[in-house]
């Protein structure tokens, strides 16, 4: 899921990659509705919000609100900077990267929101604003190594992709086309999985709360060692071949050795 | 100039955008303190397939006491916001003390009483001296409820 990177990803790292992601960000934005009064992984609504205090002159929500489309913005801007700079020295750690700090800000908001979180209003806006960073965070990755295919923090695009690709399929010569049908996989397993994270968060907001936030830190752990356990098993069969390979090759080296041997004792 | 120098320089507004905002803005935890005298219920929006046909708005006690039966808030006329996050209702010989919160981006007023339940009101407008709240009805009449208050202390 995170090892390759660009044109290199298959659909299957894709789906993969995007389905968890997805439920996760359905997940935590169904939580911080419930649990905040607003959303955190879709922005849209978030700019016709701050539309909305600017005409009013609400000059505090204004602030607010701005800042959380600037830390979504500087998720997003973090995620890539990691990306395209740790790269070329390591894209399995490049591309987790963003994601640890995913976990970190996360448990940061489930521990606070748990133990320390009073009820005031500064707080709710500063643990929404760790959402919004750990969403701009997930949706930058998510973009950055899938050529911009994979966006799992909200829909608009997706629905709106989702709708061309079908109505395109009104015509055979594109519903006989692979990669547009391969499209509309990956679009429509990233749609079910969001709706499918928030309707679980929405079912489970009255037991866990925000012990929710630990529930999503534990997928984005397993996106994580997904990798790492593939990265290690493919170096372990990598490390096995070379070593049957050496072996058979002594084996091979010996036997003709010591048949020519034969032969020139023979002759 | 330098790639780094740009960079910094838009950061640098953005957050000189953002605090100058703040500086300017006054906290609505800190607006909504102090005490406020209820002066209206009024029916914003009325569910059409009500079959009640009356003319809602400006009836005042008829909405609150058809909307507000079974809500904490309608025994009260005055509302104290006190800082530790304690909200006193006052009526006729009648005081109730619950909780109030603010969520969202301070545009929710969130009340909780004894028993847990918990009340959510939409802030509509905040003010130094007045103050709209906006909630759902869905008990006995549907629709959109709408308080307004001004402030007296």
């Amino acid at each position: 899921m995170l090892r390759k990177y660009s044109n290199s990803r298959s659909l299957s790292d894709n789906i993969k990659l995007g389905t968890l992601t997805a439920f996760t960000a359905g997940m935590v934005n169904i939580g911080s509705l419930l649990l905040f009064f607003s959303f955190s992984s879709n922005v849209t609504g978030h700019y016709a919000i701050l539309a909305a205090e600017i005409v009013k002159g609400n000059f505090y929500q204004i602030a607010v609100v701005f800042s959380w489309i600037f830390l979504f913005f500087f998720g997003s801007f973090t995620s890539n900077l990691m990306v395209i700079h740790f790269n070329k020295k390591n894209t399995y750690f490049a591309h987790a990267l963003p994601l640890i700090l995913e976990i970190l800000c996360l448990l940061t908001v489930g521990i606070y929101g748990q133990y320390f979180y009073k009820e005031t209003l500064v707080e709710t806006e500063l643990l929404l604003a760790l959402m919004l960073f750990a969403m701009g965070l997930q949706n930058g990755l998510t973009a950055s190594i899938s050529n911009f295919t994979v966006k799992t923090t909200h829909l608009t695009g997706t629905t709106t992709d989702l709708g061309i690709l079908f109505s395109m399929f009104t015509k055979a010569e594109y519903r006989n086309n692979p990669a547009l049908v391969d499209k509309a996989k990956l679009l429509l397993s990233i749609a079910i999985s969001y709706v499918a994270g928030a309707v679980i968060a929405g079912f489970t907001y009255m037991f866990l709360g925000f012990k929710m936030f630990y529930v999503v830190s534990g997928i984005l752990v397993v996106i994580i060692f997904y990798d790492l356990s593939k990265i290690r098993i493919k170096k372990y069969l990598k490390y096995k071949r070379a070593a049957n390979f050496t072996i058979e090759n002594v084996k091979g080296y010996i036997k003709i050795e010591k048949e020519e041997k034969e032969e020139s004792i023979a002759s | 100039m330098k790639v780094w120098f740009k960079y910094l320089a838009f950061f640098g507004i953005g957050l000189l955008v953002f605090l100058t905002l703040l500086s300017v803005a006054k906290n609505p935890e800190l607006i909504i303190e102090g005490e406020w005298n209820e002066l209206a219920w009024e029916y914003e929006k009325v569910d059409k397939k009500d079959s009640v046909h009356n003319e809602y708005e400006g009836i005042s006690n008829y909405v609150k006491e058809t909307i507000g039966q079974d809500l904490v808030i309608h025994k009260a006329e005055k509302w104290q916001f006190l800082p530790n996050g304690i909200l006193l209702l006052k009526g006729e010989d009648y005081t109730k003390e619950v909780n109030w919160c603010m969520k969202g981006r301070g545009n929710i007023l969130e009340i909780k009483y004894d028993d847990n339940s918990v009340e959510h009101y939409n802030l509509t407008e905040l003010s130094d001296d007045k103050l709209i709240l906006n909630f759902d009805t869905d008990t006995h009449t549907r629709g959109i409820a709408r308080l307004t208050f001004e402030k007296i202390n």
